[in-house]
Formats: C-alpha cells, structure tokens, sequence
C-alpha cells in the first residue's frame, strides 16, 4: 500500500484505539490486533508523530512497580477521526471512480 | 536475547540520534518487553516477537530522521562550525598575517596598474588638449600677422593631434583592459568565498 496512505490510516486507528479510555503500548496492539496487524516498532513512531501534532498527550504512571506510558486522545484527536470518516466518502467515490471499466466490463 | 542485551544494542544502533530520543526508544521497547513478560510471556519470548533488531533500529532511525531532518541538520553545521572555529583561532597568527600580506600584495598590484592606466589617460588628455589650444593659437598668430611661429605651432599641435589619435586606441584599450580585469579579480574572490561556504555547509 502506499506508504503515506497507509500512514494516514494507522494514525487513526491508534487515535480510536486510545478514543473511548487511556491505553498503552501493548494494549493498542492488541486492540487493533483483530483489524489490522501492528508491528511495535511501527506503532512508535506513530505515537511519537501523533504526539507532537498534539492528537494525544503522553502521561507516565506506575504500574506493578515499574512506569509504563498511557496515551490519551485530544479533542484535535477526536476531531481528527471525525475528519477521517468524512474523508473515506471522498476516498470511496475515487475509488468508484478507478474501478469504474472493471465493473463495467464484468456486466 | 535478554532484555539487557536487546537495550545495549538498541541504544548502540541508535547512538547517532539525541541522547533523549534514544531514551525514549529505550523506555518504550522496555515497556512493552515487561507488559509482554506480564501476559505471561517468557523475557526471550517477548524479545522474539517484537522482530528482528535491526529492523527496530533501522525503522527508528528513519522515522525520527524524517521528524526532525532539519534540526539534525542545525546540528551538524553548529559542530562544524565549532570544529572550525577552534582552527581558525589557533592558526590565526599564521594565516592571518599571510592572508593580510597577500590582500596588500593583490591590491597594490591592481593599484600600480591602474595607476599606468591613469597616467596613459592623462597623457591622452594633454595631448589632445595641447592640439586643441595650439589650433587656437595659431589662428590667433595668423591673424595677428605672426606667420612663421603660427605656422610651428600649427605643425606641433598637428604633432600632438597624431600623437593623440595614434595613442587613443591603446588607451581605450588600456582602461577596458584594467576594468574588465579588476571586475573579474573580484568575481574570482566572490566565488572562492562562496565556494568555501558551501563545503561548510557539507
């Protein structure tokens, strides 16, 4: 898939990850597990990017005696999935659009 | 892999980068190595699965490169410049003192020049000036009724006038020479200059 695409899509689907309550690193994975395969190392970088483009915010707290990360979703991260689903309409019509001959050769 | 050695190499593959972004690489795979450990995962097993090393590495350098290529940039002049700067200051007294000498030598060579290229306009001046006034006079001579020394003087300002017209050229010549020269003597030193600030840059 095309690396920016897929980097859009990513984004937001850490962002719903994290939407309804705080989680952390390997939550999210596991989350996201049945939708999509998330390796760590490219769940880190999403983070960090979503992170300085103040989508989500980063508090450390303890946990079983050692610090672990939670991330937590800004009203700009909620904003910024409301925006993804009204961007897929516009991605769905190209889509249409690209395929159109396939379709019209297969009727 | 135990999870010291898999941070030793991480923090290794990455030590090109800013001391605190490694740390939050570190601190994140470490997390995640003892949340795996915690789900009941053994430490190699949680080392195992989250993929070859290099990979991590590899991926980190190139997403924290791509955040931030600017300021790694900055970076990387400042210790250039900083690097430089030591050198200039300790060899001052050497190439200060040559490079002071060779701009003197430069500019009165240009001076000396210039200076027979003046001097080539002035005899140039004079001469046609002096064939100018000795047409005058002669004018002046004939009709005062001094024939003979009208005539000397209308045969050296004739004189003057050759003169001129034979040296207008050279002097033409000379002044394009001089000027075509020193502007192209400054470009050249605008270019080595320029030059040099761009393997800075590098």
């Amino acid at each position: 898939m095309d690396i920016q695409l897929k980097r859009g899509l990513l984004d937001v689907c850490v962002l719903k990850a994290i939407k309804n309550e705080d989680s952390y690193g390997y939550q999210i994975i596991k989350d996201i597990k049945p939708f999509v395969e998330m390796s760590e190392s490219t769940l880190y970088p999403i983070l960090r990017r979503l992170e300085a483009s103040e989508l989500l915010t980063v508090r450390t707290a303890e946990h079983n005696g050692r610090l672990r990360k939670y991330y937590r979703i800004t009203d700009l991260g909620i904003k910024r999935i409301e925006e993804f689903k009204r961007e897929w309409q516009e991605i769905i019509s190209i889509y249409n659009f690209v395929t159109k001959e396939d379709r019209d050769e297969q009727e | 892999m135990n999870k010291n050695e898999f941070i030793i190499r991480l923090r290794q593959g990455l030590s090109s980068l800013r001391g605190a972004d490694v740390d939050k690489s570190v601190d994140y795979y470490t997390e995640i190595i003892e949340d795996r450990i915690e789900a009941g995962q053994s430490e190699e097993e949680a080392i195992a699965s989250l993929g070859s090393i290099d990979e991590i590495i590899s991926q980190t350098l190139d997403e924290t490169g791509d955040q931030a290529p600017i300021v790694e940039k900055i970076k990387n002049i400042r210790k250039m410049k900083r690097w430089e700067k030591v050198v200039l200051i300790a060899g001052s007294p050497l190439w200060l003192v040559l490079l002071i000498s060779l701009v003197a030598v430069a500019a009165s060579l240009i001076a000396s020049l210039w200076a027979i290229c003046i001097s080539f306009c002035a005899i140039e001046l004079s001469l046609l000036a002096g064939s100018l006034a000795g047409v005058i006079c002669t004018f002046i001579m004939l009709f005062t009724g001094r024939m003979y020394q009208g005539l000397l003087l209308l045969g050296a300002a004739l004189l003057c006038l050759g003169l001129g017209i034979l040296l207008f050229k050279l002097t033409i010549q000379c002044v394009k020479l001089m000027a075509m020269g020193t502007v192209k003597t400054f470009v050249a030193c605008k270019h080595a200059l320029v030059g040099k600030e761009d393997t800075n840059e590098k």
